[in-house]
């Protein structure tokens, strides 16, 4: 038995590097292509609904603000069965508007608009009511449908 | 005997019934073509308020003579509002509209109605603004009160330049209006923007005294209004020695950008050492360098997205920096440079973290484009591979 180890040649050299250059290279370009042609996982790349977390930790009379695709989103539990969504953005020049408990209306900081409930405008510059999105408690998480 | 009784009868009541028929409901028309207005137009006619309601007389009659019977006249300019009332302040009448009873109430202590008790017939009545005889629902959006169309309507008045002059007014109010920030907001469709009866009132329309403008302004900037309250040019205010709202930022032109307010306040406080001068320039700054902040961050957050770079995030933050930056044009109405400048900050800090975000992601993407080089690196030793290769290929072959 000889101990020497397997000499490779020049030959030998090149043809593995070129075999393992090709392999990577294979590998490079399959990877993407089965990516692409996998099934979506959740119908798109955006979200559809975004969860404002267990209705049990909920508590009537608050709101939660959300992220989603950019756009923020309150949530608010109006009562024990009911839950409200809204786009936050006042209709009057896009400030951010805010829950406010003791009077239960969502509140413009900027310029003192005031919503009701039901989003709609009641006080102040804002024309037009708060955008609704539609909300609904799903296996005991609540989920807001954008 | 009986069968001929019978026979008169039925023909009497079949000559009646065919006289009705041949009788249009407002025979007035038949004459007076072009007062009368198309059905779909009159809300009074819809509502059976024909001629006769205000002009007397007899519709159903067919001869002129008869028909202008008893007291058909030409309405006296005078007389209208008293006339309109007869039906617009009976409050059965009235109810099933929901329409407002005290409209001719209002319009009795309006500046018109003043005037027109004195006898004055150029103010404006009724019918100057609502129209005659085509009188439309407010909300048709083709009636002249509509809210789109309430500034040219009081305008075919008031920037009459002649009719102003015989009562002292200047008649550049509708002018100024158009190119107010108020007008920009109508013209962009939206109708709760204020147009002259906003502020004016419409029945009982009468311009504001000093001390009520802020009451009026304040119907809508209620946030303006409530930190305006806590300045010494509030205490003036109520003294009767400053005009609210109207000094900085005038009546119907209602300027709102900066250099102009800063013109305003020049007129009082002109000295370069005025306290007051030095803490205004010094909110101004505040306020400007904010707004310029936030408008590079957003371009930022525009341009990264447009290059393929995820920013829904940021996009996120944006709306409550945008939040604080809005705050502030109310906030400079306290006059408190502390007050502004702890706004200011806020948003600050939230353009601040968006910023660092946004580095974090350049950073990101510029490793991304310098890891093409190796890859550029790969392709070319690649290819001088398969060169040597194939010269040795070609060798053997040989």
């Amino acid at each position: 038995m000889s101990d020497d180890p397997v000499k490779t040649d020049r030959r030998t050299f090149l043809d593995m590097v070129i075999f393992g250059g090709l392999a990577a290279w294979g590998t490079a370009m399959a990877v993407p292509t089965v990516a692409y042609l996998w099934p979506a996982r959740s119908g798109s790349g955006k979200a559809a609904s975004v969860s404002a977390g267990p209705a049990k930790d909920f508590a009537v009379g608050t709101a939660k603000m959300l992220q989603a695709e950019g756009k923020p989103v309150i949530v608010i539990r109006v009562s024990e069965e009911l839950f409200r969504a809204f786009s936050p953005i006042c209709s009057h020049l896009g400030c951010l508007v805010k829950w406010e408990a003791e009077t239960r209306t969502i509140v413009c900081p900027c310029h003192a608009g005031i919503f009701d409930l039901e989003g709609k405008n009641v006080s102040g510059p804002p024309p037009r009511p708060l955008p609704p999105y539609s909300v609904a408690v799903v296996e005991g998480e609540v989920v807001v449908k954008l | 005997m009986t069968l001929r009784v019978s026979w008169v009868v039925t023909s009497i009541v079949l000559s009646v019934c065919a006289a009705v028929a041949e009788t249009p409901p407002d025979a007035c028309v038949k004459c007076h073509e072009k007062e009368a207005a198309p059905e779909h137009v009159s809300v009074h006619f819809r509502e059976q308020v024909t001629c006769v309601s205000c002009h007397g007389g007899d519709s159903a009659a067919t001869e002129k003579e008869k028909s202008h019977a008893g007291q058909v006249r030409k309405i006296a300019r005078a007389e209208v509002p008293a006339l309109c009332a007869k039906c617009h302040s009976d409050v059965r009448l009235m109810n099933p509209y929901g329409i407002a009873t005290d409209q001719f109430a209002q319009y009795q202590t309006s500046r018109h109605g003043l005037k027109l008790a004195e006898g004055d017939q150029d103010v404006a009545t009724c019918a100057d603004c609502h129209g005659a005889h085509g009188i439309r629902k407010v909300k048709d959006p083709e009636s002249p009160v509509f809210p789109k169309n309430v500034p040219a309507t009081c305008a075919r008045c008031h920037a009459d330049a002649d009719l102003m002059k015989r009562h002292g007014l200047k008649s550049n109010a509708p002018k100024d209006y158009g190119e107010s920030v108020h007008a920009k907001l109508l013209e962009k469709g939206d109708l709760s923007a204020p147009t002259c009866i906003t502020c004016h009132g419409n029945h009982g329309a009468t311009p504001p005294g000093v001390r009520d403008i802020i009451h009026v302004c304040g119907k809508c900037h209620v946030k303006e209004q409530e930190l305006f309250s806590q300045t010494k040019h509030f205490a003036l205010t109520e003294k009767g020695e400053f005009q609210s709202c109207v000094t900085c930022h005038r009546n119907h032109l209602i300027r709102t950008k900066q250099e102009d307010i800063r013109k305003s306040c020049k007129l009082c406080h002109g000295d370069e050492t005025d306290p007051a001068r030095i803490r205004f320039t010094s909110i101004f700054a505040t306020i400007r360098g904010a707004e310029a902040l936030f408008q590079g961050a957003k371009d930022r957050v525009q341009r990264l997205g447009h290059a393929g770079i995820p920013v829904d995030e940021e996009e996120a933050l944006l709306e409550e920096a945008k939040t604080g930056v809005l705050r502030l044009a109310p906030m400079q109405h306290t006059l408190d440079e502390s007050k502004v400048l702890a706004t200011a900050q806020e948003a600050e800090a939230t353009i601040s973290e968006i910023n660092r975000r946004l580095d974090g992601k350049e950073r990101a993407e510029s490793w991304k484009k310098k890891s093409i080089l190796p890859i550029w690196g790969f392709l070319l030793g690649m290819a001088g591979l398969f060169w040597l290769k194939l010269g040795r290929i070609k060798k053997e072959a040989a």
